[in-house]
């Protein structure tokens, strides 16, 4: 790298709570030494840890003095590791000087491959520049896997909980959460909060991983219906796995101290109400129920969702849930230590 | 045998089957069904493949990782097939997406039009199968080609092509 680099760095107050939650980087490149800044690189730091989850690059690759590339890689997980990257290079196709088309590729898993290529010219490309601006699509792909929370979060914090009326203790359930990512271990975590919630052990999620695969309880696909309890019961755990269970069970386990991890359609979980989200074919995915709240008309189901970045005690209306559950027969594995 | 069992019954059957349970990952949910005839048994091919959900149409498709054929009307499994450990399969990557959804075809119809697209298209296999069985002619062929070529997804064709070679070369030739 030849010139300057210049750099700044600022605290922001994303959530403007009056704290500084985020750091700002911001820095120009003169990658060539004439000069002239020909890369812009702008990183953001989420969650103060001194790395930086998002990066923002601009670029002009043909050193014509104009922009033509922006790149965006993301460590959504914050595991230091890259786990996306995308690229959006306008090109000259017809070399008449002019950029008239643009290509959009994704790395989806950080081989260095791109798996998804996209081009648009003529108007597709004016549909899709005037569609979405740049950052709301890199934003939008921040939410990499899973869902939205429909009807946000249980807040164990809140003045207003009525503890006559929550059933099971989500609360404490919910700091056992976290996000998988886009890979397919939805069972694998579910159970791992069961068994954390019920012995106060921290598990490693690789390990169980390995385990799994080493029995034939997951592949790289995911794990089956009936193997949703195997690593409980190879932790040590009293398990049962039943079809053709109603609400009733799931207060029953979850009064008695039990656990309870339930196979769901994630679709239905995620985008029920989103008409323009949606899968083509209802995968079935794991979930952990830790809790229902009967505190005001609609009953909402709390759980601990593994695939969605704000799965950490979501709240979905009972109706809803129970809708979503009906497709694996209501599968439920309660948990006992 | 004439039956009035539906095709969207049948899939349900076999969803909750005793082999999909057992052997199908969650995160697999279910591909569009394949017929073939074997003697006087019509069999159900139906492929598994893994969708993840996410915005601006951009749903990554992973590519067909199970099949199940299943004797029609009964959803007697007769074979069960993990092509993630399958020697044709080998070169590929199915931790890899091949394609996202909605694709071109079906971009303009929402959740609700795409199921009830995707209703309509089962009922044409209810139709289809009832006029295998009555040795009536079938003729809606046209419109289920139609239906049948917009909403399987692009990116599966090759595969549909490979598991269901007779079918999709009468029904989707292109």
């Amino acid at each position: 790298m030849s010139g300057f680099p210049d750099y700044y760095s600022e605290g922001v107050d994303m959530d403007g709570d009056g704290f500084i939650d985020a750091q700002v980087i911001s820095m120009n490149y003169d990658t060539n030494g004439d000069y002239i800044v020909d890369m812009t690189a702008t990183g953001i730091d989420y969650d103060l840890d001194g790395v930086v989850d998002n990066f923002l690059y601009s670029a002009d690759v043909d050193m014509d003095g104009i922009f033509d590339t922006v790149a965006f890689q993301s460590d959504y997980n914050g595991d230091g590791t890259i786990d996306y990257y995308s690229e959006m290079r306008m090109i000259d196709t017809d070399g008449d000087f002019i950029s008239d088309t643009l290509v959009f590729s994704e790395d989806l898993n950080n081989d260095n491959v791109f798996e998804t290529v996209e081009l648009y010219e003529g108007s597709d490309l004016d549909t899709f520049l005037n569609q979405e601006s740049l950052i709301d699509i890199f934003n939008n792909e921040m939410e990499f896997d899973g869902g939205e929370t429909v009807e946000g979060n249980f807040d164990p914090d809140s003045q207003s909980i009525d503890y006559d009326t929550l059933v099971g203790t989500p609360g404490d359930d919910m700091q056992h959460w976290e996000y998988q990512g886009y890979s397919g271990p939805c069972a694998l975590y579910a159970q791992m909060f069961a068994y954390e919630e019920l012995t106060g052990n921290e598990c490693d999620i690789n390990e169980l991983i390995e385990v799994a695969t080493e029995n034939g309880w997951y592949t790289g696909g995911g794990t089956s219906m009936e193997d949703m309890d195997k690593i409980l019961e190879h932790l040590g755990l009293e398990t049962d796995l039943t079809y053709g269970n109603d609400i009733d069970d799931i207060i029953n386990v979850l009064e008695k101290g039990g656990k309870v991890v339930v196979a769901v359609d994630g679709d239905e979980v995620w985008y029920d109400d989103n008409d323009t989200m949606f899968t083509p074919n209802n995968p079935n995915h794991a979930i952990e129920v830790i809790g229902i709240d009967y505190s005001s008309g609609e009953p909402m189901v709390i759980l601990n969702d593994s695939g969605s970045p704000d799965g950490q005690g979501s709240m979905i209306p009972q109706d809803q849930f129970v809708d979503a559950w009906q497709d694996s027969n209501c599968l439920m594995v309660e948990a006992y230590l | 045998m004439e039956t009035k069992l539906t095709m969207q019954e049948f899939l349900k059957l076999l969803n909750n089957s005793e082999t999909v349970r057992k052997l199908v990952p969650l995160g697999l949910g279910m591909g569009l069904p394949m017929l073939n005839i074997v003697g006087d048994t019509l069999c159900v091919t139906v492929p598994y493949y893994k969708s993840v959900p996410r915005k601006d149409d951009k749903t990554l498709i992973f590519p067909t990782e199970n099949i199940i054929i299943a004797k029609w009307p009964t959803g007697n499994i007769l074979e069960f097939r993990s092509l993630r450990y399958d020697k044709e399969y080998q070169k590929i990557d199915f931790d890899k997406p091949v394609g996202t959804f909605r694709h071109e075809a079906v971009k303009q119809w929402n959740r609700g039009e795409y199921q009830k697209k995707k209703l309509e298209l089962y009922c044409m296999y209810d139709t289809f199968i009832s006029s295998l069985f009555s040795d009536e002619l079938y003729t809606g062929e046209e419109d289920f080609s139609k239906l049948l070529g917009m909403i399987m997804e692009p990116s599966l064709r090759p595969f549909y092509k490979k598991i269901g070679r007779e079918f999709y070369n009468k029904f989707v030739p292109a």
